[in-house]
């Protein structure tokens, strides 16, 4: 063996190993490793509302990425209270109009109570 | 009919009102007032007049609804006349002038079924009793009495009634239709706004009336020239020299003494619709100073509008002096309106209106 011959059987077996440990590493690493936990947490909110929010808007979580179909529990029901209580339409109370039909009915009774309403004397002149 | 007493106009004489679809709404429905009350203090709150809109307008929608369309109910007809003799600055002043003098003219459902109108004093027409047909004597003719009402049932000196009143016995109502006073015929500017409504010749009226027809003078050239009134209508009172006030808050009117005239002139609204060269012409009552009592010069374009005005005289007649020979037109200067006939402040007015070369006469009679 010449020189040069022996170089490349030495480097020949330098590159087989190199490669030999590089599939071990490999190897290693992925059956060792733990996997990466991407954070799936929301970004924190980089701007704060200058102003409350009005009562109609209402706030947007951003959607928590998830594979399974989400269940939203049912929002507790509010005690209800004195104010929020449905209210029973209130019967309406019967128009009593009797006390009408009574005195315009009455021709005497009109007779004693109505007047006519007091008009200045005016002096209007010619046909109308 | 003098004004009811203050104790009949509010006396519901009939109860068998109180059964009917419109008693049985109760009083409080539409008046208001005080349920339960008793007396006098029933009163809180009662409306005398119920608004057409809210107390009609529920069951009777078409109706309602169209008569925001009808002159008598929004008198477009007098505001766009005293705008036309006016200017955009003077109409504060013309609109109080109006709402005190104008407006109680208008009639709301109640004034014509119900009860008189209020420029009669108002109150119950019939017991509180819901007229399908309205009583003329006491609503059409309570408001059109001293022109329309003395004319057709012959109340001038001399002046016979009008052949559908004496001889038809024919009502308001029979010519002047409901859809008409409702305002269903559409939107109408003034009262001669669009075709003639009523017309002379409408089916089942005059349908055969048509040149030709065997009457005579009854010629092409009349029918163009000529509206029916001019040979059928007989002298119509005119008036002069309206001036409104107030007193004490009471609106006074104070006008000339009317004149029994008739004058055929120069038609005002010739039109497809009324395309005749001559019709007659009454004087109304304006005056350039009539509504002076609210400001000095409210009518600066008083002579937009002519002061004698396009007519319909309701005393028509078979027979009248203008059909009895052909020169009782031809060659009649008395008959046609002429300068002299119209006062000088107004000539300006009615430049349009007189007539002024006569049609010539033929002589010799028929």
């Amino acid at each position: 063996m010449n020189k040069t011959t022996r170089f490349l059987a030495r480097w020949r077996w330098a590159t087989v190993a190199t490669v030999l440990l590089l599939l071990v590493a490999l190897l290693l690493a992925g059956c060792g490793a733990e996997p990466t936990a991407v954070p799936t947490e929301p970004p924190a909110p980089t701007e704060v509302a200058a102003e409350p929010p009005t009562p109609t808007s209402a706030p947007t979580e951003p959607p928590t990425p998830t594979t399974e179909p989400t269940e939203v529990p049912p929002s507790p029901t509010p005690e209800p209270t004195a104010t929020e209580e449905p209210t029973a339409e209130p019967t309406p109370e019967p128009i009593d109009d009797s006390g009408c039909i009574t005195c315009h009915t009455d021709e005497a009774t009109l007779q004693a109570l109505a007047t006519e309403p007091e008009e200045p004397e005016v002096e209007s002149e010619g046909e109308g | 009919m003098p004004p009811l007493e203050a104790w009949e106009k509010v006396f519901i004489s009939d109860d068998t009102f109180l059964e009917s679809i419109h008693g049985q709404l109760g009083c409080i429905t539409c008046h208001g007032g005080v349920s339960g009350g008793q007396g006098m203090e029933a009163h809180e709150g009662v409306v005398t007049e119920p608004d057409s809109v809210e107390a009609c307008g529920a069951c009777h929608t078409d109706t309602v609804m169209a008569d925001a369309d009808s002159l008598h109910s929004n008198l477009t007809g007098y505001d766009r006349v005293i705008a036309a003799r006016s200017t955009e600055e003077n109409m504060p002043q013309l609109e109080e002038m109006m709402a005190n003098h104008c407006d109680k003219c208008h009639t709301s459902c109640g004034q014509c079924h119900v009860s008189m109108p209020t420029n009669l004093g108002g109150g119950l027409a019939a017991g509180h009793e819901f007229k399908k047909v309205p009583p003329m004597n006491l609503t059409c003719t309570g408001c059109h009495g001293s022109r329309i009402n003395d004319e057709y049932k012959g109340r001038n000196e001399g002046i016979k009634a009008d052949t559908h009143w004496i001889k038809g016995g024919m009502p308001c109502f029979a010519c002047h239709t409901a859809d008409e006073m409702h305002g269903k015929l559409g939107p109408a500017e003034y009262r001669y706004d669009g075709a003639p409504t009523p017309s002379c010749q409408a089916e089942a009226c005059h349908d055969t009336v048509a040149p030709g027809d065997g009457i005579a003078n009854h010629t092409e050239q009349h029918f163009e020239a000529l509206s029916c009134q001019v040979c059928h209508s007989v002298a119509y009172k005119n008036c002069w020299s309206c001036h409104v006030s107030q007193q004490d808050g009471v609106a006074i009117y104070k006008i000339e003494p009317s004149v029994m005239d008739f004058k055929i002139g120069l038609n005002p609204l010739q039109s497809e619709d009324r395309p005749w060269k001559y019709v007659p012409v009454r004087h109304v009552p304006i005056d350039p100073e009539a509504f002076a009592y609210y400001g000095e010069n409210l009518l600066p374009n008083f002579d937009a509008v002519p002061t004698w005005k396009y007519a319909t005289p309701h005393n028509i007649q078979r027979n009248t002096p203008q059909t009895e020979t052909c020169d009782a037109c031809h060659g009649n200067a008395d008959l046609f309106l002429s300068a002299d006939d119209v006062r000088p402040e107004e000539l300006e007015a009615n430049k349009d209106v007189i007539v002024e070369e006569i049609p010539p006469a033929f002589g010799g009679g028929n």
